[in-house]
């Protein structure tokens, strides 16, 4: 399987995933030229939830500081461009599903800045 | 009924990875509880070869790399969750040191707030975490001798901080903690001004 294939199908499994938590997905893939992109952009109750999918092996731990403040930066462009959900508490999650077995960790707020 | 013991050592520094272990007593094994942080070292060692040498302990660990991706709560319940893995046998409950539970373990856990000033089992995890850990640290003194990890453990000391200064960060510098980052920042800032 080619790496991008296997991308897109772990973003398939964790959308359904959350959806069954009862998490609303707004967006996939939110992409900010020069900044960074979201894999999946959700929000539950009045938190607002910007997910990191990892699908390789042990690729949940290799999320490193400058990839999350690109995240971090993408997230701030997207509540600029969509104020109604300025309000809202913001979380950061990585999600990590292993594409041959199904097997999803979950791990919440996961950043601290 | 086999209670397990998980405490984990490391949270604070930063430097190194977090260490956490799991302790199975034998039901004749009489242990006091001993703070692991009031005991001079020695001490502590003495007792660690005590604990070795009649329980089952598991060892885990979460690298400097996995504290940095999930933050230091998830990664030391990551630790927590391996040291469950490598204890030799399956306990019946398992006691863990503070307020959170290991998410993913299919025993039935309680989350104690101090456990390691009234739980023997916790106590004596806490013990063997901390002389791993310290053990680990003097390696790194070894490896890297202008930073005295032997003294300060990778905790935020101003002899440390004042070393990272100095000498620069190392790959087993924590990116995501406070001085860190900012000196990772400054540095930054002042490579580009002089280009």
């Amino acid at each position: 399987m080619k790496k991008r294939e296997k991308g897109n199908k772990g973003e398939e499994i964790i959308a359904e995933y959350l959806k069954k938590k009862g998490y609303k997905i707004i967006a996939r893939n939110y992409f900010v030229k020069n900044t960074g992109e979201i894999d999946i952009i959700a929000f539950k109750d009045n938190t607002i939830v910007f997910v990191e999918v990892r699908s390789g092996d042990y690729s949940e731990y290799t999320v490193n500081y400058t990839k999350k403040k690109k995240i971090y930066k993408t997230s701030m462009d997207f509540l600029r461009k969509n104020p109604q959900y300025q309000d809202y508490l913001r979380q950061y999650d990585i999600v990590s599903v292993n594409v041959a077995s199904g097997e999803i960790v979950h791990y919440e707020n996961v950043m601290d800045i | 009924m086999i209670v397990c013991g998980i405490d984990e050592a490391g949270r604070g520094p930063l430097a190194g990875p977090v260490i956490s272990a799991a302790v199975v007593l034998p039901a004749f094994f009489s242990f006091d509880v001993y703070d692991s942080k009031s005991l001079t070292p020695k001490k502590r060692e003495k007792i660690f070869f005590k604990i070795l040498s009649v329980s089952h302990v598991g060892i885990g660990w979460a690298t400097r790399e996995e504290i940095d991706s999930l933050n230091i709560l998830n990664a030391s319940l990551l630790a927590m969750k391996r040291a469950l893995y490598n204890l030799p046998v399956v306990p019946d409950i398992v006691l863990v040191d503070g307020n959170k539970t290991i998410p993913g373990v299919n025993i039935k856990q309680e989350a104690i707030i101090k456990g390691d000033k009234t739980v023997p089992q916790i106590s004596a995890a806490s013990i063997i975490a901390k002389v791993i850990r310290d053990e680990i640290m003097q390696d790194y003194a070894k490896r890297y001798p202008n930073y005295s990890f032997d003294k300060h453990k990778g905790y935020p000391t101003k002899l440390h901080i004042f070393a990272v200064k100095e000498n620069g960060v190392l790959s087993i510098h924590r990116r995501t903690f406070s001085p860190i980052k900012d000196i990772i920042g400054y540095e930054k800032k002042r490579k580009r001004q002089q280009r």
